[in-house]
């Protein structure tokens, strides 16, 4: 498969992606991190998700937490913003439409008969 | 999927610098990035949060944490170069363009806010591999590590302050002087020599009967006047467009001079008496020569500083009947 289509397309959900991991538990980085490596098709590492994080945080649309550790770096938690919410129900809503529009195109139709 | 193994870890010298080295690494391509500060800190302390929970995941409560271990912890993570693809900020003033702060900094084996619990004196130290790179096929730069002997406490990092550069601080002054210097303005000599001309005729012609030293500052000040006047005008004529105010310069360049030719001609009609009229036409002729000649003369030197002008002709289109000849 050509990999360069394969990264778009991770490209493209990307963002939907980890707005539905944040909004199912507050969660952090790493977390997200490995709950990404482990979704097939969608491996994705560190360097991509922690800028996503980052603008998203930026932009509004995840919450930040800081929580100190007395062994270690703190540790930020996220959790969705209403305007991060209200972005998810976007993506949804328009991944639906592509997912089924797509998967019509791709069954096969009767051949049309005069 | 969150690590409870919190115990205290022994972080060897070895170790935590070449943490940093990565994080700097990583720091260093964000600048390049122009990411913004906020984003920059936020996505080293996911990082550097990540590698502290990979160590705890990885040693044993209360070992050491030695260099071999975070450097096979780093070979697992993205090359520092994979972060070059982050989505730059269009916020100018949320970029910190000094990146020899950071390359600074990784030189004296700085040491992040994690390891503050860390002995000042590291006795675990590795014995070996302490000179190799501490990621093998990586791009991290390894810098000196700290005199362990030296008995010195670590120096932190605090994310949120960063020490004032002082040679980035004198650049950009330097930079923002030489721009209000370049920029195109009127030339102050311009209005000094305009100011000290028309200044200097009402002081001679109320104060100078009274007081002959105010009369010789009034002269002073014409004198003054027509050498800045010219030095203006010699100053506008080679900046290339860059300085104006040519006609004030010109002003205050032009006063003396006439009220010399004037002072001269006046003198002669009173003497002769018999050629008032005519010396009095003659001399509003050659005033007006006189002045004409001399703008006539500074039009021509600057219409000398103008920029060439190339024209280029449009190229003939391959489709066109016209401009193909027959063969």
């Amino acid at each position: 498969m050509d990999s360069t289509w394969l990264s778009q397309m991770r490209k493209g959900v990307l963002e939907l992606c980890v707005l539905a991991i944040v909004d199912r538990e507050e969660t952090y980085g790493y977390a997200v991190v490995e709950r990404m490596g482990k979704t097939p098709g969608m491996e994705v590492t560190e360097s991509t998700i922690y800028p996503l994080l980052a603008r998203l945080s930026k932009d509004g649309l995840l919450k930040l937490r800081i929580e100190k550790s007395t062994s270690g770096p703190p540790r930020r938690y996220y959790s969705l913003s209403p305007n991060g919410r209200k972005r998810l129900r976007e993506l949804s809503n328009t991944w639906a439409t592509i997912v089924g529009s797509v998967s019509m195109l791709l069954t096969p139709q009767p051949a049309l008969t005069t | 999927m969150e690590h409870d193994n919190t115990n205290a870890l022994e972080w060897t010298e070895e170790s935590r610098a070449s943490i940093n080295d990565y994080l700097d690494a990583v720091e260093r391509v964000l600048l390049d990035q122009k990411v913004s500060r906020s984003e920059r800190t936020l996505i080293l302390g996911e990082l550097e949060s990540q590698i502290h929970s990979m160590v705890i995941a990885k040693s044993d409560a209360g070992a050491s944490v030695s260099l071999s271990l975070v450097s096979s912890i780093l070979e697992t993570l993205d090359s520092p170069e994979s972060y070059g693809r982050a989505e730059p900020t269009n916020d100018p003033k949320d970029i910190e363009c000094s990146v020899e702060r950071i390359e600074g900094r990784s030189t004296e084996g700085s040491v992040t806010a994690s390891n503050h619990n860390a002995p000042a004196s590291d006795d675990h130290a590795p014995t070996s591999n302490s000179d190799s790179s501490p990621v093998e096929g990586s791009t991290v730069e390894k810098s000196p590590a700290p005199d362990a002997s030296s008995g010195k406490s670590p120096r932190f990092r605090i994310p949120w302050f960063t020490m004032p550069d002082v040679r980035a601080t004198t650049q950009e002054a330097r930079t923002k002087a030489m721009s209000f210097l370049n920029r195109a303005r009127m030339d102050e000599f311009a209005i000094g020599s305009c100011l000290c001309s028309l200044m200097a005729m009402p002081m001679a012609m109320v104060g100078g009967r009274r007081n002959e030293g105010f009369m010789a500052f009034a002269m002073l000040l014409l004198l003054v006047g027509c050498i800045a006047g010219w030095y203006s005008v010699y100053r506008i004529k080679r900046s290339g467009g860059r300085l104006w105010g040519g006609r004030w310069a010109f002003t205050g360049a032009i006063i003396l001079p006439v009220l010399l030719l004037n002072a001269i001609a006046i003198l002669l009609v009173i003497e002769t008496r018999l050629w008032v009229l005519l010396l009095a036409g003659v001399v509003v002729y050659l005033n007006y020569r006189l002045i004409q000649r001399a703008w006539s003369w500074i039009a021509c030197q600057r219409m000398r500083h103008q920029p060439e002008v190339i024209t280029i002709e449009q190229p003939v289109p391959l489709g066109s009947s016209e401009s193909i000849p027959a063969m």
